[in-house]
């Protein structure tokens, strides 16, 4: 009832303030409608990130966007088109091929905002990569960026994998039964003192994929697609056989909720990550 | 509820409210912006920004050379060396103006000698905490005058004279901050000492007495390319002083402002001894042992090469106390091993390869005979560093014993210094 009165009143109130209003509206925007200038690199954005994913790709420091926690300074550019060529084609174009771009264009993040230096910790460790609700992810490192594999696959595409599987399973969820594989066995911010062997044993790909289920079921998907099937099969060694069969348990649910609710068969898409990440050598990461 | 209803609905008749400024708030805001990328771009010799790091000016004032094209970018050269660029080179990036809180300028993408003090690492995750988005406050012709978004430091720009060369004008300033090596000053005022002036970085902490009660006061200030410049009119004793200019022979900041007859004058401990001082040829005493040795520039005000032993080894020269201090420091390998100069405590039988136990020298006084002796720098905790030894270690830092492929016991050092 009070919530009747209420709106009644706006309206009351919307209607008295009408009548009253003689100001005419200002025909000019209060938005700079004057189109904007873009340098080269901004232009191929355009054209490559936005136009066919929808995807805001800025490599200049927005103070806004960025977290005022840290202290960070900003990408230099040659740097950020060398990335921007490297995810479009390591990460998005691999998700193109095995899904469709339709898949890729609806459920990946619709701003990559870069960042030159990493973000610290005051504790010595640093943040890698962040997603924000599936609509942001955060790539640090810029200026150290390495045309390297390894360095590609640590710093980038591990996090992008890792941070798209979550936009995923937000979407629509995993088997509940996945949690109950290691419920237990998750220790929270505890990981940062485990190594990966220890992870490993105990049923965890990495020692970050025990600090809770969700993260564990992410990192599952980037640690596969990411590596070759002699580093899976290195890991499950590596793992034991009491460990290697709860990773396998969790690993065949991972499975199936790719194939079942994203039509996507892991496999493919290791296959394809691995293929597209062993061509680097043929990109021109210099020139737009 | 009905109360307040009637109350707004009241409110809502009365007469309309004069404007106060023509424009709605983005208009004025886009024409700020327009106008303040008119006003950068105007200068087109650029800009000597007047640049301080840090809250409350802790480390002092840096200088950076700035101009502004139409198309978006930006030149930056500086007075600092950073890892690829020397003091006077310069870097081109991308600026933009910003609405924000009010009109900002953020020079956006990175570059190298502009950002040297906004680097964040592990060890110190704010670098030194510097700005690069600044909030405009004053904007002319003449000068801009701004406030770093995250740091608060009031940063100003004035316009570099037309025909000035940039790479002439940051290597005067270079040149000051090369030669004001001291740690020690006292401030005069009508040739009266009033405080004792201590230097750390680019400010100055004068110390005084009042009453009875010892006070302190910490001023930051940027180097001119005559002198010294405060961040704030430094105000002591009822006198206002802001701009000095170095006098290299006297080793003295001289105050310029009219009617103020004020100096910063260095104020050298007992027995300091120079730089240059030390280099030459010298005879190094150890036990009953002698050895030539030759002390030669290293880095020129901070450090020595010393050969004539085992292994060549750095000397680091402390312009506050004109001493020199042999470090515990990495010198060379030996069959796989790295081989590290050791404080030692010969009495003891310890040693220690801790970068900050070390011998520092002291100077008997004799302006004829300069002679060092070399004694305990005291952060060794209980242990006397009254020596060093060659001591071996393996690749992953494992003592593998002393080094065994010539001398490498040197207690109780002195050193004279060859006519």
């Amino acid at each position: 009832m009070k919530r009747l009165i209420f709106y009644t009143a706006i309206f009351a109130l919307a209607i008295f303030s009408w009548s009253c209003n003689e100001d005419d509206l200002n025909s000019d925007s209060i938005f700079d409608t004057s189109e904007v200038e873009r340098n080269a690199f901004e232009k191929w954005l355009l054209q490559n990130y936005t136009y066919p994913y929808n995807i805001d790709f800025k490599y200049r420091l927005e103070d806004i966007e960025s977290d005022m926690d840290y202290t960070l300074t900003p990408a230099d550019m040659d740097k950020s088109i060398k990335l921007a060529k490297l995810v479009k084609y390591c990460w998005l174009e691999a998700y193109d091929e095995v899904a469709g771009i339709v898949f890729t264009r609806t459920f990946v993040p619709k701003t990559v905002h870069l960042i030159g230096s990493a973000a610290y910790n005051t504790d010595g460790t640093m943040i890698l990569g962040t997603a924000e609700g599936g609509l942001k992810i955060t790539l640090y490192l810029v200026n150290s960026l390495q045309v390297d594999r390894d360095f590609l696959n640590y710093f980038y595409f591990k996090t992008m994998h890792h941070e798209f599987a979550h936009i995923l399973h937000q979407t629509k969820n995993y088997d509940p039964d996945f949690e109950t594989i290691s419920e237990g066995n998750y220790i929270g911010n505890d990981w940062i003192y485990s190594s990966d062997t220890e992870a490993r044993q105990a049923g965890f790909v990495t020692p970050y994929a025990q600090s809770e289920p969700n993260e564990d079921f992410v990192e599952s998907i980037a640690v596969y697609v990411t590596n070759s099937p002699e580093f899976w099969d290195a890991l499950l060694e590596e793992a034991g056989e009491e460990g290697a069969a709860i990773i396998l348990q969790k690993f065949e649910i991972v499975r199936n909720y790719l194939q079942e609710t994203w039509s996507i068969d892991i496999d493919k898409l290791r296959e394809v990550v691995q293929r597209r990440s062993g061509e680097l050598d043929k990109l021109d990461l210099d020139n737009l | 509820m009905l109360m307040i209803i009637s109350g707004i609905l009241a409110q809502s008749c009365t007469k309309d409210e004069e404007d106060i400024f023509d424009q709605s708030a983005a208009e004025r805001m886009t024409a700020a912006l327009d106008e303040y990328k008119t006003v950068l771009t105007g200068a087109t010799n650029g800009w000597v920004m007047e640049y301080y790091p840090e809250e409350e000016q802790a480390i002092g004032g840096y200088t950076f050379l700035c101009s502004f094209s139409a198309s978006g970018e930006v030149s930056v050269a500086s007075e600092i060396n950073t890892e690829n660029y020397e003091a006077g080179e310069t870097k081109r990036s991308l600026y933009k103006l910003i609405a924000d809180a009010g009109p900002v300028l953020s020079f956006d993408t990175y570059n190298e000698i502009f950002h040297y003090f906004a680097e964040p690492s592990g060890s110190d995750v704010d670098g030194y905490a510097g700005d690069y988005e600044f909030v405009f406050t004053e904007v002319s012709a003449d000068s801009v005058i701004m406030k770093g978004k995250k740091y608060g430091n009031r940063i100003v720009m004035t316009p570099l004279p037309e025909g000035q060369d940039w790479n002439e004008y940051l290597q005067e300033i270079v040149a000051i901050d090369e030669q004001v090596v001291f740690g020690t000053f006292k401030l005069l005022i009508n040739d009266q000492e009033a405080a004792v002036v201590e230097k750390s970085d680019r400010t100055f902490t004068l110390e005084y007495t009042e009453g009875e009660e010892v006070k302190t006061m910490t001023a930051g200030f940027i180097y001119t390319g005559t002198g010294l410049k405060f961040y704030e009119p430094l105000e002591f004793g009822g006198v206002v002083m802001n701009r000095f200019e170095w006098d290299g022979d006297q080793s003295t900041f001289i105050c310029t402002d009219t009617g103020v007859n004020a100096r910063i004058e260095v104020d050298l401990p007992e027995n300091y001894r120079y730089y240059g001082d030390y280099i030459g040829q010298w005879t190094f005493y150890y036990n009953n042992l002698s050895k030539p040795v030759t002390i030669t520039q290293e880095v020129r005000n901070k450090t020595y090469r010393v050969s004539g032993l085992s292994f060549d080894f750095l000397l680091t020269y402390d312009p506050a106390a004109g001493s020199v201090t042999i470090f515990a420091q990495d010198v060379g390998t030996y069959n796989g091993y790295t081989v590290s100069l050791c404080p030692w405590d010969p009495v003891a039988g310890y040693f220690t390869w801790s970068p900050t136990v070390g011998l520092v020298s002291e100077w008997n006084g004799d302006p004829e005979d300069f002679e060092i002796i070399f004694k305990n720098n005291g952060v060794w905790g209980t242990y006397v560093a009254d020596g060093f030894l060659f001591w071996m270690f393996t690749s992953s830092g494992a003592s593998a014993g002393r080094y065994n492929g010539g001398e490498s016991r040197f207690p109780f050092i002195t050193m004279t210094k060859q006519q």
